[in-house]
């Protein structure tokens, strides 16, 4: 059990290691609603500069599980510590340092993409300076700077999720939990995000992500688990899955027709 | 603090964002109000006139019958024999007469001996007062003219007894002379009456404001429905976001734009159309306007609070808007209604406040007549928001 900040040091693929600041830990998380068991006797544990895959079919309890972490469900019983804090008892102090980019578009689409900035920067404890300082850091970032006048309403499905995401990540957090960012989206967001969230791992922070595509998971996860009608099936790195399979699989991370499209039509956005 | 600010201030832009809906709520109301103001509750209406009209009998003499008998051929007219302390509750507590008659003692004898007969008539200030003033004042003045032809036919007959022949020119010359000189038959004494105060805009002004504050619950109670379906709702939930805060946040925002309804229908009926609002009653006028708007607003979150989706608000909201406009008096006076119906209409917010706004605009009472109306608004308010802060939730329940 973590009583504080943590410290350690990890090696994530592709970037120079990096000291962690994080740590999240999940025992025996159960969540039922009545009789029935969406989430059964779940076992997490991720580190500072790792990002972590959640993998199932609809319905399996990745969101739930999700739910559960960032402290927006009680577990029916278990426990989840973050950085020392108990979500039980320390629900605040742990949503200071989390950011969740749900599935949904959870923005306010008769805004403009800056006064959601602002309205959601505005729920952290973060001085005036830093805020807008971060604002602008992140509408950079996402590519939406030049957009940020504009309703949400009148944006691309893409710029709605970079949106969505930028949102998310408002309070520097260590530990960003990414419930499919990359539904709907069109290859440039796509390949904005995952840039987006190799940037979040070589700053040490820890990522838990989600998605419903084999090929993503394999290109950004380090670690990944399987979840199937709430209970965990398998977890470890790409090479530990594939050598506990039952049937040999090639453990290639193939880029296939993204890869090609994003070499045939570029990088750049397409917003207008 | 500075989060519920935010949420007060994202609430209002997004308003802003949307002024057509904006403006439709705020003057359709006014319109009503403007085309029922024109409807008059104190004794006379348009179409089918029927006025009836209080009278205190204290001569039963031939005078007196032939003047009740005058005003009675006036047509649409009744007159109702009561006590005075019947009368003056009707014109001045009640308000549902426009006046009353006192036809005093010596009447028919003063009458009989052509000296002036006393009648005394205490009306309202408004049209219904104006009506019966109208309408005595024009009996009176027929009874004045008669008095006038007999006097002007006595002198002749006298002038015929001595002899002299009739002369057109000399009895015009007489008959003016008598008038001049001629005591009215009757001696009307018109006053007002000091307490029923009564113009029509007086009772639709605040009754459809307070209507359309209610139904206006709608709007705060799918705020929250819309957060929770947009999936908003959920990712504040995640952040540092007290649930009293949010509802606090939403609360300001909604309570701002009702108390800007309310206020600015007022203000029209008062400008505009001669409602009672003044130097006497406009404090207490805007203390009822506040705890109208945060007791409304307050019934709102608790409806979101208790009722999850968009389509269990809707009936909720008209069953409330509906029959709290008809049961609180919001269409017409709550002194027209059966005791029973005013008894029942006390478990509304609109009896609460069409009560305080009768009793300041109509009957022309000061604020300390209105603070048990003032505090059940409050308490309305306060029980709600508390009920509304125990059951609300961030989280859905599956």
């Amino acid at each position: 059990m973590n009583d504080g900040i943590q410290a350690g040091t990890v090696a994530p693929a592709g970037f120079a290691p990096v000291r962690s600041a994080v740590s999240i830990e999940a025992t025996g998380l159960v969540k039922k609603y009545g009789q029935r068991t969406v989430v059964d006797h779940v076992d997490l544990q991720l580190r500072g500069g790792e990002v972590f895959g959640l993998l199932g079919p609809n319905g399996a309890g990745k969101s739930t599980t999700i739910g559960m972490l960032s402290t927006y469900l009680q577990p029916t019983s278990g426990r989840v510590v973050i950085n020392g804090f108990d979500a039980a008892k320390h629900s605040t102090n742990i949503k200071q340092i989390i950011g969740v980019v749900p599935q949904e578009l959870a923005i306010y689409e008769d805004n403009t993409a800056e006064e959601n900035m602002l309205f959601f920067a505005e729920m952290f404890d973060m001085p005036s300076a830093v805020r807008k300082e971060r604002i602008e850091s992140l509408f950079k970032s996402m590519g939406l700077w030049d957009r940020r006048k504009d309703l949400v309403k009148k944006y691309s499905g893409g710029m709605k999720r970079r949106l969505n995401l930028a949102v998310g990540l408002l309070n520097n957090p260590l530990f960003v939990m990414m419930d499919e960012p990359t539904v709907g989206v069109d290859p440039q967001s796509r390949q904005s995000i995952y840039d987006i969230i190799a940037g979040i791992k070589a700053q040490g922070k820890a990522v838990l992500y989600t998605t419903q595509y084999m090929e993503e998971a394999e290109l950004l996860c380090d670690r990944i688990a399987i979840i199937d009608n709430g209970v965990l099936k398998i977890q470890g790195t790409l090479e530990e899955l594939l050598e506990k399979s039952e049937h040999p699989v090639q453990a290639t991370k193939p880029r296939g027709l993204s890869e090609l499209f994003l070499q045939l039509t570029g990088r750049e956005f397409r917003d207008n | 603090m500075r989060k519920v600010w935010a949420i007060v201030r994202r609430e209002l832009q997004q308003l802003s964002k949307n002024p057509v809906p904006l403006a439709i709520n705020l003057l359709l109301p006014i319109l009503l109000i403007v085309a029922l103001g024109q409807i008059n509750f104190g004794g006379a209406s348009s179409g089918n006139f029927a006025i009836s009209i209080p009278v205190i009998t204290e001569d039963t003499g031939a005078g007196a019958q032939t003047f009740k008998a005058a005003l009675q051929q006036i047509p649409g007219v009744t007159l109702e024999e009561m006590s005075l302390a019947d009368a003056k509750a009707h014109v001045q507590t009640k308000g549902d007469r426009g006046g009353y008659i006192v036809i005093e003692p010596g009447f028919s004898q003063a009458f009989a001996a052509g000296q002036p007969a006393k009648l005394t008539v205490v009306t309202s200030t408004d049209s219904g007062g104006q009506v019966v003033r109208s309408f005595v004042q024009a009996v009176a003045n027929r009874f004045n003219t008669t008095s006038l032809m007999v006097q002007s036919a006595q002198a002749q007959a006298q002038q015929s007894g001595q002899g002299a022949a009739f002369n057109a020119g000399a009895a015009a010359q007489q008959a003016q002379a008598i008038q001049q000189n001629a005591k009215p038959a009757i001696d009307l004494d018109i006053q007002t009456a000091g307490g029923a105060n009564f113009n029509s805009f007086d009772q639709v002004a605040p009754g459809y404001a307070t209507m359309f504050v209610i139904l206006g619950l709608n709007i705060v109670a799918t705020t929250v429905i819309n957060e929770r379906t947009r999936g908003t709702l959920r990712r504040l939930a995640v952040m540092p976001v007290p649930r009293w805060a949010f509802l606090l946040g939403k609360m300001i925002a909604q309570f701002i734009i009702s108390f800007l309804q309310v206020a600015i229908m007022l203000a029209v009926a008062a400008l505009f159309f001669g409602a009672h609002i003044n130097g006497n009653n406009i404090v207490g006028v805007f203390l009822l306007v506040v705890l109208l708007s945060f007791a409304a607003t307050s019934l709102g979150i608790l409806v979101a609070s208790l009722i999850k989706t968009e389509n269990g608000i809707r009936p909720v909201i008209l069953i409330v808007g509906i029959l709290g406009a008809l049961l609180g008096g919001s269409w017409f006076p709550l002194w027209l209604m059966p005791d029973w119906m005013q008894a029942a209409s006390k478990i509304t917010i609109n009896s609460w406040a069409m009560n305080g706004f009768n009793n300041l605009m109509i009957f022309g009472q000061d604020l300390s007549q209105i603070v048990p109306n003032l505090l059940a608004l409050l308490i309305y308010g306060a029980v709600c928001l508390f009920i509304a802060a125990r059951f609300f939730s961030f989280t859905e329940t599956a």
